[in-house]
């Protein structure tokens, strides 16, 4: 608990410090507990996520970092490895592949990474998989981006 | 960027067309439900008020709001040289007839002047004032960090004004210094081995009458002693490396003092991953637990296999101890 807790002090300075280094990614840590966080991340550009802004929310346990957050979508979205309902995101460095040289915002790097370049072979979201396993990317592209302008994109006028 | 006003903030009724100097208005309290003894409220004059006073120093500045909505707020000051402190305004009930407390990273406070006819405003500027006058004492702090070899604090905060400096051969000197009058005679006490201690001791006794107010307080420590005190170590790259590693997993230099790591309570990283990509430091205690959290380490007797969790090559790290 203390290790974490001590480290978890070191990437908050170091996100307060490098704030405007990233703007593709946005890390905010809870105002009275600091093993919860949220992240704002922009949706990749060329992808149907594209224009969107996605928020996360990372639950860290008190073993970090030998363990990995548990971190997930909170906003909506269409994609063959994030479960449409709970936000789970199927990555290995999350789960498996975990190591303690993973940080947030390079967590966060690795999910939009995701998001530009689903692995239809893993599916949470049956639906999303199935479209682009059977080829029909253009089917998959036309509904992420609809739920990308449903959910992701703030309502205008 | 500012962080955000917390969502509580929201709930506190604000009037757009609240005005500074509004006239309170009677408390209408409605028909009061049949509970026994219900917690005191603001009357809702209370946070236009208070609204209102948040504008006049700028929104910028405040940082947090907690309490019922804004019974405690703490504002971002910083002071001439460029300090960033937070100054915690705490409202009591009775405010503002009762004065605010207040609450900072300071070694010591300041007597708040307070009227009823005072605004938060009046407090943030006497707080500015009194971070004015305990400038000489954090110049004089920076400056024995500065020269001095410091072992703790190794990451003082502004409101403590103890030092322990090493003398060098294992002895120490623990100075307190008076916020107050920083140049002025330190309180101190002497720690280590006793041989050499005993001629620092007899100096110290002997010329402490010489310490001079208008002379840096290093050289008054140096002159006092009669001592060459060290500086502090920068010397050399590996030194400096080894110094400065953090360790790669828990991102400290030093693990915690704590009676359950026994022998490694408080030390430096010992372990480096010999690839010369990588050269990553960690603390051996720290690579042992997390080699022990994955299934693909091996064990042979007294010894942990697996990889570095940043370049993937080889490690091996030793069990010890329990």
């Amino acid at each position: 608990m203390q290790a974490s807790r001590a480290r978890l002090f070191k990437e908050y300075k170091e996100v307060q410090r490098e704030k405007s280094a990233d703007p593709d990614i946005q890390l905010i840590c809870d105002d009275s507990n600091i093993f919860k966080w949220t992240a704002l991340i922009k949706g990749p550009s060329e992808t149907p996520y594209e224009g969107g802004v996605f928020q996360l929310a990372f639950a860290i346990p008190e073993q970090y970092p030998l363990l990995p957050p548990q971190v997930r979508f909170l906003t909506k979205i269409f994609h063959p490895n994030v479960h449409f309902k709970t936000g789970e995101i199927c990555l290995d460095i999350l789960k498996n592949a975990w190591s303690p040289a993973w940080t947030f915002q390079s967590v966060c790097r690795a999910i939009i990474a995701l998001m530009a370049h689903p692995e239809p072979d893993s599916p949470l979201n049956c639906d999303s998989g199935n479209l682009l396993r059977s080829g029909d990317i253009r089917g998959y592209q036309s509904m992420a981006r609809m739920y990308t302008r449903l959910a992701a994109m703030p309502k205008k006028g | 960027m500012d962080s955000p006003v917390p969502a509580t903030l929201a709930r506190a009724p604000a009037r757009p067309q609240a005005r500074a100097g509004e006239e309170a208005c009677a408390d209408t309290r409605q028909d009061a439900p049949a509970e026994a003894e219900p917690p005191p409220r603001r009357p809702a004059a209370f946070y236009s008020s208070v609204f209102a006073q948040i504008e006049e120093i700028g929104w910028k500045q405040l940082v947090s709001a907690t309490g019922d909505g804004v019974s405690c707020l703490t504002f971002r000051v910083v002071d001439e040289p460029g300090r960033m402190h937070l100054l915690e305004i705490t409202l009591p009930m009775g405010y503002p007839e009762s004065p605010p407390s207040i609450s900072a990273d300071v070694p010591y406070l300041p007597k708040i002047h307070w009227s009823k006819n005072s605004r938060l405003k009046d407090v943030i500027c006497q707080f500015q004032a009194h971070l004015k006058i305990l400038q000489e004492f954090w110049n004089t702090m920076d400056e024995i960090d500065k020269v001095l070899w410091i072992v703790d604090p190794t990451k003082p905060s502004y409101a403590m004004s103890h030092r322990r400096i090493a003398l060098g051969d294992d002895c120490y000197i623990l100075l307190q210094v008076d916020a107050r009058k920083p140049n002025s005679l330190p309180e101190c006490r002497f720690l280590g081995t006793d041989g050499k201690l005993d001629q620092l001791i007899i100096n110290w006794r002997k010329n402490r009458k010489k310490w001079d107010t208008k002379k840096k307080f290093h050289e008054n420590l140096a002159a006092v002693l009669d001592f060459a005190l060290p500086s502090p170590p920068s010397v050399g790259d590996k030194a400096k490396d080894d110094e400065q590693a953090d360790c790669g997993i828990c991102y400290a230099k030093h693990l915690p003092v704590d009676d359950e790591l026994g022998a490694h309570s408080g030390c430096a990283t010992d372990y480096m991953c010999e690839n010369p990509s990588c050269s990553r430091a960690f603390h051996s205690v720290c690579l042992r637990d997390w080699l022990r959290s994955i299934t693909t380490t091996r064990q042979s007797f007294d010894v942990l296999f697996g990889n570095c969790p940043y370049c993937s090559d080889p490690v091996a790290v030793k069990i010890t101890g329990h």
